[in-house]
């Protein structure tokens, strides 16, 4: 067997022990002394799509006070394929600016954050959610979590057949159970609980599980990096299936060298209606043989590694009763947004929006993102997609619209944020300070200050064009997906980062770590030089990526698993 | 019993569904009382969602009164679904005019190409649709929420007075003055086909009436039901899928 005999982890006993994702939430939600949930509660409301945090800021200054850290809590929606309508953003602003801090966080899998709610806010903020047929099941959590999918702007109808296998995917992986409307919506109970979970099983999944299904030659879910990817496959127009991709993961830990990121194997081709069949096999034998005892050694890419890739895929036959065919070549030219205006196939057009790190507010004397968003929302009559870059497409805009949603765009000047330099609106951060319990370092608040030098480093160069993809994280976690970056930031401590050099534009390569915990004027020291020599010998259209492999300027690295893909 | 708070979330709920990613949206009324309570919400209220009916040619002359009766009244547009007529005369030549009596696999087969199969057409090109399916209705529906994925049809499904209770429909329906079934007052609660439906005696069951002569497990045409289980409930493995739709 591959299960290990080792210990199980304080969180697969809470799972067991939490009758159906209950736990002792409502008595939690009740407690008024305190502003927290009960420590085994912390664990179970993230199923539910919520994570208990502190304002991080007030944390020294609240303990001299002898106070409790200011808790707060993150809650995300789950939104396959990242897509809303315009009322239902309304929805999702008003509880932003009466519950939350006023602002909206996009997050790198297509799905919109809260941040600041109060304990005694987390009810109503979940039923107004509902209300507008949104939810946060399953938004985090030892689950499948939001399924993503390529926001493929300008072919509209391919986009929405591939939807429609992302949205049967999701629900046919949601828990069973009825914890959810139990505790936030009606507070009845409709079933005698625990409901058996013919999927999950009482105890989850050893760890999160993340589905993405790619449009090439669009690669904006960054498929490689999910535990199990599709990639769709169009044949004359027609969407014959998809590539199956298993074991992808970024997270890794400081000083612990048996995690990696680890790129999905490309395994076989199955048609569209056997997809669900492919998402149920992988998931129950990850749900059987992931890693229980660590959670940090627990994600499918480590169990795929460990079983051997061939025999893993074997048993995923032997779940589904019917074998792959090979892979079908496909492409892939970019990981990144394209910004701005495009006709679509359908004689509608769609405006890409960048919004700096996914943050939707209106921040005195930047942008009034919140506020124009609003007034985008109430007259466009198409989708608001979200994508997996955290920006915001507005989809399907008729002729007779565009004029006016121009029009609003200049009245709030976010038609300035299509001017910023690519260097911008290709970078990423994660959340990280002052809400993320997990951040060692700055991410969302520090990307806008160095990406100032870069861009004059850049322009000295004469490379002020490229469109060199940065990405910056809080810890080595990976949320922006650093490790496929150009230039990637891991924080390993308040103002030091890991560098990371050497990732491709079309999320296909892994970079190398190239030096360790450097503060900014060590990063720009580091980087002056490779730039200099980029600006000076690198091929016509190459990237800053390709040149610093194919110069040969990176380290061997053994404890970053390096895989390169045709 | 107030109405007024659930009232508003239906609203809210059709404002949402006035646009993508749920549009164009579709009504499936079979002008059931619950059906008439989205009617009437509709007509006033959200007229950007499509009304249509299955009339499988069997229905009860009450419901054609009432079919025509909601016509004059909100001077709606609604869409009727007939069945292909070459299975129609296939079956009845086959198996006779009221063969659903036999066999539970002949009433299927009548219920599939009756209601399924239109079902299907109507569906074509929409992106979400919504019934008047209630919880309370029959314990099968225990369950129901307000907001489905119908994996059958790949749409989005709604069920907006899902949490409705009887008393509410017919408050409703009294204070708006809102066209109904007459059968309704004559002991049929749920009312399909004419030969398929009869009249239930007090404390009975809702749906008792339909298919009367088979098991109490079988009270669902198809429409929403899938070998036993809402369609919410989890789809087997997937090459099964198209055995299941048959």
């Amino acid at each position: 067997m591959f299960t290990n005999d080792k210990a199980s982890s304080d969180v697969e006993r809470i799972k067991a022990e939490s009758c159906g994702l209950r736990g002792t939430l409502r008595e939690s939600l009740r407690n008024p002394v305190t502003g927290a949930v009960a420590e085994d509660d912390v664990q179970i409301i993230k199923f539910h799509g919520i994570y208990q945090q502190d304002y991080r800021d007030l944390r020294a200054e609240r303990h001299q006070q002898k106070l409790e850290p200011l808790y707060q809590f993150m809650a995300r929606l789950r939104l396959p394929g990242g897509i809303l309508n315009g009322t239902q953003w309304l929805v999702l602003s008003e509880i932003a600016r009466t519950y939350g801090n006023g602002s909206l966080r996009i997050t790198s899998r297509q799905s919109i954050q809260f941040h600041g709610l109060l304990k005694t806010h987390l009810r109503s903020t979940l039923q107004a959610l509902d209300k507008a047929l949104l939810d946060t099941v399953s938004a985090c959590g030892d689950v499948n979590r939001n399924v993503i999918v390529s926001s493929a702007p300008q072919r509209s109808a391919q986009h929405a057949e591939v939807y429609g296998w992302a949205k049967g995917i999701a629900e046919h992986l949601l828990p069973q159970t009825h914890a959810y409307h139990e505790i936030w919506l009606d507070g009845q109970r409709v079933t005698a609980p625990p409901e058996e979970d013919s999927l999950y099983g009482p105890t989850y999944l050893p760890r999160k599980f993340k589905i993405a299904i790619a449009v090439p030659p669009h690669n904006d879910v960054d498929v490689f990096t999910q535990d199990l990817g599709f990639i769709a496959i169009h044949e004359d127009g027609r969407l014959v299936g998809f590539n199956v991709c298993v074991g992808g993961g970024l997270g890794r830990s400081h000083n612990k060298p048996d995690t990696y990121p680890r790129l999905a194997d490309t395994c076989g081709f199955c048609i569209p209606e056997q997809a669900l069949a492919v998402a149920e096999a992988v998931l129950t034998l990850q749900r059987d043989h992931g890693d229980r005892s660590d959670r940090s050694h627990a994600r499918l890419k480590y169990t795929v590694d460990r079983m051997g890739l061939d025999f893993f895929m074997q048993k995923v036959q032997q779940h589904t009763g019917f074998s792959l065919s090979p892979p079908r070549p496909f492409y892939f030219e970019t990981s990144g947004d394209r910004f701005g205006w495009f006709e679509n196939d359908d004689g509608t057009s769609s405006l890409t929006l960048f919004i700096p790190s996914g943050r939707i507010a209106n921040i005195e004397g930047g942008f009034p993102l919140l506020s124009g968003l609003d007034a985008l929302a109430r007259l466009h009559r198409g989708e608001i997609r979200l994508t997996c870059n955290q920006n915001l497409l507005i989809a399907g805009v008729s002729p007779a619209e565009r004029p006016q949603i121009e029009a609003v765009l200049a009245e709030y000047g976010l038609d300035r944020l299509l001017n910023f330099a690519p260097i911008r609106t290709h970078a990423m951060a994660c959340v990280a300070l002052p809400t993320c319990p997990l951040a060692m370092a700055e991410a969302e608040r520090y990307l806008p200050v160095f990406l100032d030098h870069m861009e004059t480093l850049l322009a000295e160069l004469g490379l002020e064009g490229e469109a060199l993809a940065v990405r910056m994280t809080g810890c080595p976690n990976g949320c922006a997906r650093p490790y496929l970056a150009e230039i990637g930031l891991v924080g390993k401590a308040p103002g030091l980062y890991d560098l990371y050099l050497g990732g491709d534009r079309a999320g296909m390569r892994l970079n190398t770590l190239y030096r360790e915990a450097m503060g900014e004027e060590a990063l720009l020291e580091a980087l002056r030089p490779l730039l200099v020599r980029f600006a000076g010998h690198r091929r016509p259209g190459e990237t800053f990526g390709d040149f610093v492999q194919r110069q040969d300027l990176l380290p061997s690295n053994p404890s970053h698993r390096h895989t390169e893909r045709a | 019993m107030s109405t007024k708070p659930k009232m508003q979330d239906i609203l809210l709920l059709f404002e949402v569904l006035r646009n993508a990613p749920y549009a164009p949206a579709a009504f499936a009324t079979s002008f059931g009382a619950e059906d008439m309570v989205l009617t009437d919400l509709i007509a006033k209220r959200a007229p950007w969602i499509e009304i249509f009916t299955l009339d499988t040619g069997r229905l009860p002359e009450e419901t054609y009164r009432l079919m025509q009766e909601t016509l004059n009244r909100y001077s709606l547009p609604i869409k009727i679904y007939f069945p292909e007529d070459l299975a129609v005369e296939h079956y009845v030549q086959a198996h006779g005019p009221n063969a659903f009596y036999e066999s539970q696999a002949l009433r299927k087969a009548c219920c599939h190409m009756r209601k399924v199969e239109p079902l299907r057409r109507a569906l074509q090109g929409k992106k979400a649709w919504l019934t008047g399916m209630r919880q309370a209705q029959s314990p099968s529906r225990q369950g129901l929420a307000v907001h489905q994925w119908d994996e059958i049809h790949a749409l989005h499904k709604f069920n907006p007075l899902a949490a409705w209770h009887n008393d509410e429909v017919w408050d409703y329906i009294r204070q708006f003055e809102v066209p109904y079934n007459h059968l309704h007052d004559q002991g049929y609660p749920s009312i399909g086909c004419a030969p398929c439906t009869r009249a239930i005696s007090p404390g009975q069951d809702i749906r008792a009436g339909r298919w009367w002569w088979e098991g109490a497990d079988t009270k669902e045409c198809g429409l929403h039901i899938v070998d036993g289980e809402l369609i919410r409930v989890k789809l087997a493995a997937a090459p099964k899928a198209s055995e299941q739709m048959e």
